[in-house]
């Protein structure tokens, strides 16, 4: 019960924040302290990784079978090694990560896949995550606030306003993107794309929700889901930002804030109420005057 | 009522169906019309009830002008008290489905007059005297209002934050503001109590004239730690009780919420609901009964979500025939209507083992309140891809969509649900799994049904661990009778082998589950908090929604015409939850989903609810 009387709850506050830039653990040894202290203070934390940290060394021990657990068979099957490694690698990322939230061995973590295929925290979905890789870069997205997607881009792609690409743009964005000089437009193209992919993610739809049924502004004001016409699409529970990480890769993530907590402990304890259980378990319960309901 | 392993599976009396109804059926669907009458047409612009009035209130940021016409004049407040006492409380099916009708015009509505008094009353009527509780029913049957302070959840939202302390004893303030031993541990103490403290979030504090307070009365963690006060708003001299806005909330906007302060209220000793140290297991009690109830009257929302995304889907085909619908289109309505069935499942079997099964009945409340909310989410945003960009649309019937997405997690099942209920649900796991899974016998058919003869509630049963679990038994003993009667009967020969492979697979994870729960020794206290046992409870939560489906269509299946008797719905709801458990799942070997897509455009076409019930709407179409 360390958690009362913290945090502003489903009160609307100050736009969240993270816990300054995304962070990179070198591996499973860390270092995770800032890791801990975003989760810890913020109740959301972006971390990435790059594959050569994340794909394991032995490819079929059995520590890497318990870590994989239910996943082991998938992997198994994968033909490529380019994809098994890098699924063994964000695993790897992503148990490592909420094993540290979570308190508790990265084994111990089951992952499991919603329609559409977006992985959760089995049982500890008060723990939202999101993943998304590009190159040899994993990014993982982890709130106890609400939802969190999030998405990277190599900060170089080439996106095309123009032909079967001018699907994937709001009128308005187009209008916008076509104010902004030709050297400048890349980076803003990179930048809508992965915000407007954080947000489909954040909402559990992917690539399922068309693009250019909403948008976002051009750099330089706070981001916000916007209408295909440019009106607000979204109110104060949402927040969203982009970085640039390894000065190659554009990452966003949008952020659901559905009251959760957002500072104290994220540990699987801490989501029990203790009282309640004990209440439960206990076998010394009295019986009070019964109140029947009924005739 | 138990039937022995082994039996074969008795056929269930002739079942109401979903087309059907007998008189306590009747009864519902008669009250259920009223109130969607007395709600009016949510097109009109001038009903005070209408989709204007509530946008408009909901941006505003005020409660809907008029609302408190729900308890004053078409006594709504009667729907949570006992029938003993003068109201209208009997049966669980009767006060779903009535708050049900509120939700399907919108949350605030729905948690501010329904909900709220709810969970307000629930520990009167399981502990109060009978003073307090005539006081409280007096107070509601004439126009009155309760409103609660809950239990201060270790994972709560807005609502279960902030804390208030009580100091019971014969005098004075503690100097030092920390709370005192020698709490008498005989009852009620003699010299009143003192509460001190503020609740930042209060359902309803503005008007209640009662408020019913969660306060600790011990220092530190346990089960002993809290009490609870039912006090008299106007007994307390001016200032001591503050009340004040709340916070501007992220969500409830047409909903009001206030700020209530305790400030060193005495109070008389008569105001303790119990004893001292009663609230913890007070809020059990209250959280097994609303786990069963208020995500059941939540779905009323996302009726409303589906039916604003078919008359989207509508408007947007060719010639605005809702017919011509793409195969996307399809393919979403059918796993959001099928999402809402399995919910209204668990609703059902929740509700009804209250009264039919209360010993046993905390595992399928505590299966509800995890399952419901996380799936009732899921389905509305998955309509987004049907909506595309009116997903953003904040006027008329898109408005109301978005709003209710963004009440959503403040309806008191959400956040705080999930986490409360896995406290209930993960430390009996490991014993129903040794005790009762694979061993009892299946439960009394009832549990099941629409409408029929229910034994009385008892919401002041103690919560005990649970004697067995009605949910196994029943996929175990309907697995075992579909095997056996060769799928002759309840539908055509590949659905009926879709389903028992379905069956099959639930059943056989069912059994892993028991293997790895069995693991986890039986003295293990902090089992609950390792993240793997609470995975193997997400996973048992998915088998036991897949077993209440099961049973309903069991029990409906001879019901001509009825589509809960044809198997295609429960294909369906099957595959959904065989997905997220990662069985390997049969193909799509018969055209389930087509048969779901039918119903859906049925009921739209002639205003009927998108649950079990079909219950006629008001004659708009949305």
């Amino acid at each position: 019960m360390s958690g009362r009387r913290r945090g502003p709850g489903a009160a609307v506050g100050p736009p969240l924040r993270l816990h300054g830039p995304p962070l990179r653990p070198h591996g499973p040894a860390g270092p995770w302290r800032r890791v801990r202290r975003a989760l810890r203070e913020r109740g959301t934390v972006l971390v990435y990784g790059l594959l050569d940290d994340w794909v394991p060394r032995e490819p079929y021990s059995a520590g890497l079978r318990r870590l994989l657990g239910g996943d082991w068979g998938r992997y198994e099957a994968m033909a490529v090694a380019a994809v098994r490694n890098r699924f063994a690698a964000s695993r790897r990322l992503i148990k490592h990560v909420a094993g540290y939230a979570l308190q508790a061995p990265p084994e111990d973590v089951e992952l499991a896949y919603r329609p559409g295929g977006r992985p959760y925290l089995r049982g500890c979905d008060h723990l939202d995550i999101s993943l998304s890789h590009t190159g040899d870069l994993l990014l993982l997205g982890v709130t106890r606030r609400g939802g969190i997607g999030v998405d990277a881009e190599p900060a170089d792609r080439r996106t095309l306003l123009s032909g079967a690409e001018r699907r994937l743009w709001t009128p308005y964005e187009i209008e916008a993107l076509a104010g902004v000089g030709e050297a400048d437009r890349p980076r803003q193209l990179v930048r809508l794309w992965t915000l407007k992919e954080a947000y489909s993610k954040a909402i559990g739809q992917g690539m399922r929700f068309r693009f250019n049924d909403f948008g976002f502004p051009l750099d330089g004001v706070p981001p916000r889901v916007l209408t295909p016409h440019g009106r607000a699409g979204t109110g104060d529970e949402w927040s969203f930002g982009s970085a640039r990480v390894e000065n190659r890769y554009v990452v966003s993530w949008a952020l659901h804030d559905t009251g959760g907590r957002g500072a104290g402990a994220a540990a699987a304890a801490a989501r029990l109420d203790w009282g309640l259980v004990e209440a439960l378990t206990s076998c010394d319960v009295r019986r009070s005057q019964p109140g029947m309901i009924g005739s | 009522m138990l039937i022995p392993t082994g039996q074969p599976v008795p056929a269930p009396r002739a079942a109401a169906g979903d087309g059907g109804a007998d008189a306590a059926e009747g009864a519902v669907r008669e009250r259920v019309a009223e109130v969607e009458r007395l709600l009016g047409d949510p097109a009109d612009d001038a009903n005070p009830f209408g989709r204007r009035a509530l946008l408009d209130a909901d941006a505003r940021g005020r409660p809907l002008p008029g609302a408190d016409v729900l308890a004053t004049g078409w006594g709504l407040g009667a729907e949570v008290v006992p029938v003993s006492l003068g109201g209208r409380l009997e049966r669980t099916d009767r006060l779903v489905r009535v708050l049900r009708a509120l939700f399907r015009r919108s949350a605030s509505l729905g948690v501010g007059h329904g909900v709220g008094p709810l969970l307000a009353t629930l520990p009167v009527w399981a502990a109060g005297t009978v003073r307090q509780r005539r006081w409280a029913s007096d107070l509601l049957l004439g126009g009155g209002t309760l409103a609660v302070a809950p239990y201060e959840l270790a994972y709560g939202d807005c609502f279960t934050r902030g804390e208030c302390t009580a100091v019971p004893g014969r005098d004075g303030i503690p100097r030092d503001g920390t709370l005192r031993d020698g709490i008498p541990r005989d009852g009620i103490p003699r010299g009143g109590i003192l509460l001190d403290g503020r609740r930042p979030a209060v359902v309803g504090a503005a008007r209640a004239d009662g408020l019913v307070v969660f306060a600790r009365t011990r220092p530190g963690e346990g089960a002993r730690s809290h009490s609870v006060l039912l006090v008299e708003a106007a007994s307390l001299p001016g200032g001591r009780l503050v009340r004040r806005p709340a916070r501007r909330l992220l969500g409830l906007r047409a909903c009001e919420v206030g700020e209530v302060e305790f400030r060193t209220c005495r109070l008389p000793a008569g105001t303790l609901l119990g004893q001292v140290g009663d609230g913890a297991e007070l809020a059990l009690r209250s959280h097994r009964f609303a786990c069963a109830t208020v995500p059941g009257m939540v779905l009323g929302g996302g009726d409303t979500a589906l039916r604003t995304a078919v008359w989207h889907a509508g408007r947007q085909a060719p010639g605005g025939a809702a017919g011509a619908l793409s195969p996307r289109q399809r393919a979403v309505l059918a796993r959001v209507f099928v999402n809402l069935l399995v919910c209204d499942c668990l609703s059902r079997v929740a509700g009804r083992a209250l009264h039919l099964l209360p010993e046993s009945s905390g595992v399928a409340a505590a299966v509800t309140g995890y399952v419901v909310p996380r799936l009732l989410r899921e389905s509305v945003h998955d309509l987004s891809a049907v909506l595309g960009a009116r997903f953003h649309c904040d006027e008329g019937p898109y408005g109301v969509f978005r709003v209710f997405l963004r009440d959503l997690p403040l309806t008191g099942v959400g956040h705080v649900g999930g986490a409360a209920c896995q406290s209930a649900l993960v430390p009996q796991l490991p014993e129903l799994a040794r005790r009762s899974w694979l061993r009892d016998g299946t439960p009394p058919w009832e549990l099941f049904a629409a409408g029929g003869a229910l034994p009385p509630l008892d919401v002041g049963r103690p919560v005990l661990r649970a004697a067995g679990d009605p949910l196994a038994a029943t996929l175990v003993g309907i697995g075992r009778s579909l095997g056996a009667d060769g799928g002759r009967r309840g539908g055509p020969r590949t659905e009926l082998r879709l389903l028992r492979e379905l069956v099959g697979g639930l059943t056989g994870e069912l059994r892993r589950l028991r293997a790895e729960l069995c693991e986890v020794p039986a003295d293990d206290t902090a089992a609950p908090a390792n993240p793997r046992v609470q995975a193997l409870a997400d996973r048992y939560a998915l088998v036991a929604a897949g077993a209440a489906c099961l049973g309903v269509w069991y029990h409906h299946r001879d019901a001509a015409g009825s589509f809960l008797a044809e198997p295609a719905w429960l294909v369906e709801a099957l595959l959904g939850l065989g997905h997220r458990l990662g069985l390997p799942l049969p193909g799509r070997e018969a055209p389930t989903a087509e048969r779901v897509v039918r119903e859906i455009l049925d009921r739209y076409h002639s205003a009927r609810s998108y649950d079990l019930y079909g219950d006629r709407l008001y004659a708009d179409r949305l």
